[in-house]
C-alpha cells in the first residue's frame, strides 16, 4: 500500500528533522589589539604567549575566533595614536595595553582598553574615576608601582646594606613613572637613602645617563620598567654589571636576562586578570564597570649568577623571600 | 505528501468510491467507523499518558524540590566550610608562629618564620607580631615597607585585645581603595602575655575558594560578610565594588541569623533552610545558606530556579514529548488498524450497496479469515440466491405477461366490438359482421358465421375469416340451420350450450357437406346466443386442425355470444319502446283532442245555457215593453183624437202637437229598439242552439247546398228585396266527412249569411245599379282533408278589422243587426271542435273569401296544426 510507504516516509524524515545537528553559533570573533609603549606584544613574547594561553583558557582560539595584532610604539609616545588608529581600522574592537602612554592614548581614542601593566595608581594617573567604577573605557589591572618601587628600594637595600645612593632610572615622559619617582624619594628618604632620578626620553638619552652614572656611580640602581627602558635593558644590565651595580627592576626576565633580582605583580597573574576582563567586555560588559584591580601575588626573582658575578651573597632571609632563584 | 495529508487518507480509505455511487449516504452527519475508533484509540493513549505524565511531573517536581532543597542546604554547608576551611588553614598557619617557645627565638629567625609564612599563604599581604603589650616588633610586608622592632602601639586595638581575650579574631572586612576586600587575622600567642601575631588577609584568594564551588551547572557560591557586604562572589568585580547584598530577602533573614546564635567557635556551620528568592540580578534562584563559624560570614549557593527545577520541566517535556509521541502513534496505528478493520468492512458496505442497487452479478471479495470474510460469504450467498430467484420471477413474469397480453388482446378487442356494437346500437347487421370478424381474429380460427332465429329456423346472418368464402356463404345463406344434430348452428340452439365438433370427419351426426363448397374445416365450435327466453342463435367458429379447441377461444366465443344476445334483445326491446311510445302519443293526442272538444262543449254548452237564459230572461221584459210600447201608440193615438175633440186653441194644440210628437217618436224609438232587442234575442237563441254533441259522417257538398238553401231564402225571407246571385263549384270527391252537422251546418250559415250582407251593403252603398252581389261556394278535396271556400264580393274587409275579425262581440254590422259571435263561435267550432283551419282572404273594395279546412276523419285526426 502505498499509504504505509508513506507513513514511514514522513515519520523517518520527522526523525532526521529532530535529530539535525545544532550549529554551536558564536559566530563573534574577538578583534583584539595590542599596544605597547615599546616593542610589540607579539603572540610568541613572553607577554604574548601568557596572554593568548590565558584566553585560550576562556575559549579564544587565534584562527577561529580571536584575531590578535600587536603594535609597538618602540618607546616613541607620538606613535601610539597612530598605531592605535591603525588597530582599530583593521577591526581591533578592544586594545590590551601595556604601559601608561598606550592606555592614555588608547583612553584618549576610546576604544575599549584592558591594561595589564604599567597603570601604577590609575586614579591618579588619571586613567579612571576609581578603582571600583573606572567609568570610561579604560579598566585593568595595577602593578601598584608606586608601593612597589619602595619595596624594591627595601629589597635592595636588604640586598646591600651599605646602600646610600640609587640611581632610578625611568621614563620622565611616563607620568606613572613620575609618581613612582615621588613615591620612592619619599619612601628612600626615610630608609636613609638617596634616590637619583636618571630620566630618559629616547633611546639617546640612556647614553647621557650612563655618562651621569660614570661621573657619579651610584651604590645600585632601580631601573624602573617601561617600554624604552626595557628596550634597552641589555645596556642597563650590561652597563650594572660592568659596573658591579647592584640593580632592581620591575619585571621577571630582568631577572631572567641577566638582572640581579626583580620584584614586581606576577605577570601571569596580571595577564590572565586582563584576559578574563578582555573576555568579559567582549561579552557585552563595559570597561568601566569592571573594577579596576590590584594583583595578589608578587614576584621576586633573585639571580646568584649575577649575585656571584657581583660578588655579593644574598642575605638568607632575602633568598627565603624569593619566589624563583636563578642559578 | 506530508503527514498532515497522509492521515485524512488513512481514516477514509474508499470515501471517493463510494461517494460516486451514493453521495447521499457516504456524506452528511454519520462518522466513520476508523474515525470513531482511532478517536477512542487515541483518546485512550492520550487520557493514559497525560493522567502518567501528570502524576509523575507532580512527584518528581515534589521529589525534586525537596532534592534541590536538600542539595542547596548540603552545597551551603560546604561552601561554608570550605570557606571556614580556607581562613583556618590560615590560622594554622600563623599558628606556626604562635608556638609558646617562639618569642623566644632570634629575631632574625622570627623575620625568617614570617617570611616563610608569607610565602606560603598568598593570601596574606602583612604579617606583623605584636609583643605582649601590644606592640608592633616585627612587621613583614609584601607591598609595605618591613619593620623591625617599630614598637608601634596596638595594645587597644581590637586585633591585640580580642585576639587575647579569643584567642582568634577574625577583623572585618574592609575595602581597601574601595576595592580591595581586606581583613585582619589576629591569633595569640600561647603563653601568656604572649603577643599576637596578625595578618593581614587578602580575601581576593578567597575568591578560588568560592569559584570552584560549583552547585549545578550555573549555580555558584558567594559570601557575605556581617553588614551585608559581598566579601567572595565568582564574578570578582562585584566584589571589588563592594557590593551591598544586603537587600535581598535571603540575605536579611541570613544576617539576621548570623548575629544570633551560636558563639564562633562552633567549626561547623550553622545552615539556614533553602528556600525560592529571588537572587541578585533579579532571576529566580533556589537558595540556601550558611553560616560560617568564627567570622559569622553567610555563605550562600544558588541556583537558578530553572536549573534546579530543570529535572522537573524535563520530566514535564518529556511526559509532553512522550504525550506527542504517543499521539503520533496513536493515529499512525490507530489508522493502520482503523484501516485494517475498516476497509473490509467498507467493501462489505459497498457489496450491499450494490446489491442494494439490483447489481446481482458482483461478487464481494474479502479474505481477511474473520467475522467479516464469513459475512461475506454469506452476502455472496444470499446474492446468489437472490438472482436465482429474480430468474425465475422473471421466467414466471414473462409467462404470466405473456399471457397477461394475451387477456389484454383480447379486452381490447372485446371492447372495441363492444363500442362498435354501442354505436351501431340498433344495426343488427353491424353488430353481427363486426362480431364474428372479432371472433374470427382474435382466435385465429379459420372462419367463422353468426345464424340468427327467424321464426323457427336460423338463419346466417354474418361470416367471417379465411374460411368464410363466397361459396359456402352462398350455400349457409340458402340453408338455415334447424334444431338438431345435422349442424354445429343447430347442436348449439338444441342444447342450449356450447358444443363442439373437434373433428367432422369422425362425427356421424354431422350433416353439412364436407369438402363442399369450400369448407375445408375440420374443427367446429358453436356458442348458442341465448336470450330472454328463447335461443336466438349461435355463433360457429371453424378451424382447419381437428382437436378441440382451446378454452380461451370457447371464453372468447361465449363473450361474443353474449354480446350478439344482448345486441338482438336490445333491439327487440327497442321496437318494443318505439311502438308503445306511439301508442302512447297516439293515446295522448286523443285525450288531448278530447279534452278540447270536451271543453268546447262545455263552452258551447255554457254558453249556449247563457244565452238561452238571457233571451229568455231578456224576452219576457222586452215583450212588456214591446207592448206596452204599441199599447202606449194606441193610447197617444186616442189622446190625440181626444185632444182634437177638445179643439185646443193654436198655441196650445202647437204645443200639444209637439209634445204628442215627442211622444210618438219617443214611442216609435223604443218600439224600435224593442224590435231591435228582440232581434238580437234571437239571435242569440239561434246561435245558442245546443247540438247533440254527436259526429257523424255527413255528405259535405249536401250540407252546404242544404245551407245555402237555408241561408238565401231565410234573407229573402227577412229583407224582400235581397237579391243575390250564388255560384256552387262543389268537388264531388270530396265525399263524407266526419263532423259535427249541426255546429259544422251553423259555421257555414254564418259565413254565407256574412257573405250576403256584405255583397248586399255594398250594392246598397255604391249606388250601383249593375252591380251584382255574387256568393261563390266551393268545396275541394285535399285527401285527407276537405276545404270549403266561401267568397262574396263584398267591399272586403279593411285590415284593421280583418285582425278582429274572429273576437267575439266584434261586428261590423249596424247596432241591432249583429251580435258579433257567428264568426267568433265559427271559429271555435272549426278549429277546436273539428280541429280545422278558417281563414280569412280579403281584397277592400273587391272581395272577402273565407276558406275552411278540415280533416276528412274529422275530431279523431290529428290536429292539422302541429
Amino acid at each position: 500500500m502505498h499509504t504505509r510507504r508513506h507513513i514511514l516516509v514522513s515519520l523517518a524524515g520527522a526523525g532526521c528533522l529532530a535529530a539535525a545537528p545544532t550549529l554551536a553559533q558564536t559566530d563573534k570573533t574577538l578583534r583584539l589589539g595590542a599596544i605597547a609603549g615599546g616593542a610589540p606584544m607579539a603572540p610568541d613574547s613572553p607577554p604574548g604567549k601568557i596572554l593568548i594561553g590565558a584566553l585560550a583558557d576562556l575559549g579564544y582560539a587565534p584562527g577561529r575566533n580571536l584575531t590578535y595584532t600587536a603594535l609597538g610604539a618602540l618607546a616613541d609616545s607620538a606613535k601610539l595614536p597612530s598605531l592605535i588608529d591603525e588597530l582599530t581600522k583593521e577591526g581591533a574592537q578592544i586594545l590590551v595595553a601595556l604601559g601608561y602612554p598606550a592606555a592614555a592614548a588608547a583612553k584618549a581614542a576610546g576604544v575599549p582598553t584592558v591594561i595589564f601593566a604599567g597603570a601604577g595608581d590609575p586614579v591618579a594617573t588619571g586613567l579612571v574615576e576609581s578603582w571600583s567604577h573606572p567609568g570610561g573605557v579604560v579598566t585593568g589591572i595595577s602593578d601598584l608601582a608606586a608601593p612597589l618601587t619602595v619595596k624594591r628600594l627595601e629589597l635592595l637595600k636588604a640586598f646591600a646594606p651599605g646602600l646610600k645612593r640609587v640611581a632610578m632610572l625611568y621614563n620622565a615622559d611616563d607620568r606613572a613613572m613620575t609618581l613612582r619617582y615621588e613615591a620612592s624619594a619619599a619612601t628612600a628618604q626615610t630608609q636613609g637613602l638617596l634616590v637619583e632620578p636618571l630620566g630618559v626620553r629616547e633611546p639617546d638619552d640612556f647614553n647621557s645617563a650612563f655618562a651621569a652614572m660614570e661621573r657619579d656611580k651610584p651604590d645600585a640602581i632601580l631601573m624602573v620598567a617601561d617600554a624604552l627602558t626595557v628596550l634597552n635593558r641589555k645596556r642597563v644590565i650590561e652597563f650594572a654589571a660592568a659596573h658591579r651595580l647592584p640593580a632592581i627592576y620591575e619585571v621577571d626576565f630582568f631577572a631572567r636576562d641577566g638582572g640581579l633580582m626583580s620584584y614586581g605583580a606576577d605577570e601571569r597573574e596580571s595577564l590572565t586578570r586582563a584576559a578574563s576582563m578582555i573576555d568579559r567586555i567582549f561579552k557585552g560588559a563595559r570597561p568601566g564597570d569592571i573594577p579596576f584591580e590590584q594583583p595578589t601575588k608578587y614576584l621576586f626573582v633573585v639571580n646568584l649568577r649575577t649575585a656571584k658575578a657581583l660578588g655579593l651573597e644574598p642575605p638568607v632571609d632575602l633568598l627565603a623571600r624569593a619566589d624563583e632563584v636563578i642559578e | 505528501m506530508t503527514l498532515r495529508d497522509f492521515l485524512p487518507s488513512l481514516y477514509a480509505p474508499a470515501r471517493s468510491e463510494a461517494s460516486d455511487r451514493a453521495p447521499s449516504t457516504a456524506r452528511g452527519w454519520r462518522t466513520p467507523l476508523a474515525m470513531k475508533f482511532a478517536a477512542a484509540l487515541i483518546g485512550l493513549v492520550v487520557l493514559v499518558l497525560l493522567v502518567n505524565g501528570v502524576i509523575n511531573t507532580w512527584l518528581a517536581y515534589d521529589q525534586i524540590r525537596r532534592a534541590a532543597l536538600m542539595v542547596e542546604e548540603e552545597k551551603a554547608s560546604s561552601a561554608a566550610v570550605r570557606v571556614g576551611e580556607f581562613l583556618t588553614e590560615i590560622v594554622n598557619q600563623l599558628g606556626w608562629t604562635t608556638g609558646a617557645e617562639w618569642r623566644h627565638a632570634q629575631s632574625a629567625q622570627q623575620r625568617y618564620d614570617f617570611v616563610r609564612l608569607l610565602r606560603q599563604v598568598p593570601a596574606i599581604t602583612e604579617l606583623s607580631y605584636l609583643d605582649g603589650q601590644g606592640h608592633e616588633q616585627i612587621k613583614v610586608s609584601r607591598l609595605g615597607t618591613d619593620a623591625i622592632g617599630s614598637n608601634k602601639d596596638f595594645s587597644q586595638e581590637p586585633r591585640f585585645l580580642k585576639a587575647v581575650a579569643d584567642k582568634i579574631w577574625f577583623g572585618p572586612v574592609e575595602f581597601r581603595s574601595g576595592s580591595e576586600p581586606y581583613m585582619t587575622i589576629a591569633v595569640a600567642h600561647v603563653g601568656y602575655d604572649a603577643g599576637v601575631s596578625v595578618a593581614e588577609v587578602n580575601l581576593k584568594l578567597i575568591w578560588d575558594v568560592i569559584s570552584a564551588i560549583h552547585v549545578g551547572e550555573t549555580g555558584y557560591a558567594f559570601v557575605v560578610g556581617r553588614d551585608g557586604h559581598l566579601i567572595a562572589h565568582p564574578d570578582l568585580s562585584l566584589v571589588l565594588r563592594e557590593t551591598d547584598f544586603s537587600n535581598l530577602a535571603q540575605v536579611k533573614q541570613a544576617l539576621g541569623a548570623a548575629t544570633a546564635g551560636e558563639p564562633a567557635e562552633t567549626m561547623s556551620p550553622r545552615v539556614g533552610m533553602a528556600e525560592f528568592a529571588t537572587g541578585y540580578d533579579g532571576g529566580r534562584v533556589l537558595t540556601a545558606y550558611a553560616i560560617a563559624p568564627r567570622t559569622r560570614w553567610t555563605v550562600f549557593v544558588q541556583q537558578p530556579l530553572a536549573e534546579a527545577l530543570a529535572p522537573v520541566y524535563r520530566s514535564v517535556w518529556q511526559t509532553l514529548a512522550l504525550l506527542g509521541l504517543g499521539l503520533l502513534l496513536a493515529l499512525v496505528v490507530g489508522g493502520l488498524l482503523a484501516r485494517r478493520m475498516v476497509v473490509p468492512i467498507d467493501r462489505l458496505r459497498q457489496g450491499a450497496e450494490r446489491l442494494g442497487a439490483g447489481d446481482l452479478s458482483q461478487r464481494i471479495d474479502i479474505h481477511t479469515g474473520d467475522e467479516i470474510e464469513t459475512l461475506a460469504d454469506q452476502f455472496n450467498q444470499m446474492a446468489g440466491k437472490i438472482r436465482e430467484s429474480y430468474e425465475t420471477l422473471e421466467a414466471k413474469v414473462e409467462a404470466r405477461t405473456k399471457d397477461l397480453n394475451e387477456s389484454l388482446q383480447q379486452q381490447t378487442a372485446t371492447a372495441d366490438v363492444l363500442k362498435v356494437i354501442s354505436r351501431s346500437a340498433f344495426d343488427l347487421q353491424a353488430v353481427f359482421d363486426t362480431l364474428v370478424a372479432s371472433a374470427v381474429e382474435l382466435s385465429g380460427s379459420h372462419s367463422g358465421a353468426i345464424c340468427v332465429r327467424d321464426g323457427q329456423i336460423f338463419r346466417y346472418r354474418a361470416s367471417s375469416g379465411p374460411g368464410a368464402s363466397p361459396e359456402l356463404h352462398n350455400y349457409l345463406v340458402g340453408h338455415p340451420a334447424n334444431p338438431g344434430r345435422g349442424s354445429i348452428v343447430g347442436r348449439a340452439v338444441l342444447s342450449r350450450q356450447v358444443e363442439q365438433i373437434p373433428d367432422l370427419r369422425d362425427d356421424a351426426e354431422y350433416l353439412v357437406p364436407v369438402n363442399s363448397k369450400g369448407n375445408s374445416a375440420r374443427a367446429l365450435l358453436g356458442v348458442p346466443l341465448l336470450g330472454k327466453d328463447n335461443v336466438e342463435g349461435a355463433i360457429v367458429l371453424t378451424r382447419l386442425e381437428p382437436g378441440a379447441f382451446p378454452n380461451r377461444q370457447i371464453e372468447i366465443l361465449q363473450t361474443f355470444a353474449d354480446q350478439a344476445s344482448i345486441a338482438i334483445e336490445n333491439v327487440r326491446l327497442f321496437d318494443e319502446v318505439q311502438a308503445r311510445t306511439k301508442e302512447l302519443a297516439q293515446t295522448i293526442e286523443n285525450l288531448r283532442s278530447a279534452q278540447d272538444r270536451l271543453i268546447q262543449s262545455e263552452k258551447l254548452a255554457s254558453l249556449g245555457q247563457l244565452t238561452a237564459g238571457i233571451a229568455h230572461e231578456i224576452k219576457n221584459p222586452l215583450n212588456f215593453v214591446n207592448n206596452f210600447a204599441g199599447v202606449s201608440r194606441e193610447l197617444l193615438d186616442e189622446l190625440q183624437e181626444l185632444i182634437a175633440k177638445a179643439e185646443p186653441d193654436e198655441k196650445l194644440k202647437e204645443e200639444i202637437d209637439e209634445l204628442t210628437g215627442l211622444i210618438e217618436g219617443n214611442l216609435e224609438k223604443v218600439v224600435q229598439h224593442g224590435k231591435r232587442a228582440d232581434s238580437i234575442v234571437k239571435n242569440m237563441l239561434l246561435h245558442s242552439r245546443q247540438g247533440s254533441g254527436e259526429h257523424r259522417p255527413v255528405d259535405l257538398n249536401a250540407l252546404l247546398e242544404e245551407s245555402l238553401n237555408l241561408a238565401y231564402h231565410g234573407a229573402r225571407a227577412e229583407k224582400p228585396g235581397f237579391n243575390i246571385t250564388l255560384m256552387k263549384d262543389l268537388d264531388p270527391s270530396v265525399g263524407e266527412v266526419d263532423l259535427y252537422p249541426q255546429e259544422f251546418n251553423r259555421v257555414l250559415l254564418n259565413l254565407i249569411s256574412n257573405g250576403f250582407y256584405a255583397s248586399a251593403k255594398r250594392k246598397a252603398e255604391s249606388g250601383d245599379a249593375n252591380f251584382e252581389p255574387t256568393l261563390a261556394a266551393s268545396t275541394r278535396n285535399l285527401g285527407d282533408r276537405v276545404q270549403i271556400k266561401i267568397r262574396d264580393n263584398g267591399a272586403g274587409i279593411p285590415p284593421d278589422v280583418e285582425a278582429k275579425i274572429f273576437n267575439p262581440f266584434f261586428t261590423t254590422k249596424p247596432a241591432g243587426e249583429g251580435t258579433g259571435l257567428g264568426l267568433s263561435l265559427s271559429y271555435d267550432i272549426v278549429v277546436k271542435q273539428h280541429r280545422g283551419e278558417i281563414d280569412v282572404a280579403t281584397s277592400l273594395g273587391e272581395f272577402a273569401e273565407f276558406t275552411v279546412t278540415i280533416p276528412r276523419s274529422g275530431p279523431s285526426s290529428q290536429a292539422l296544426r302541429s
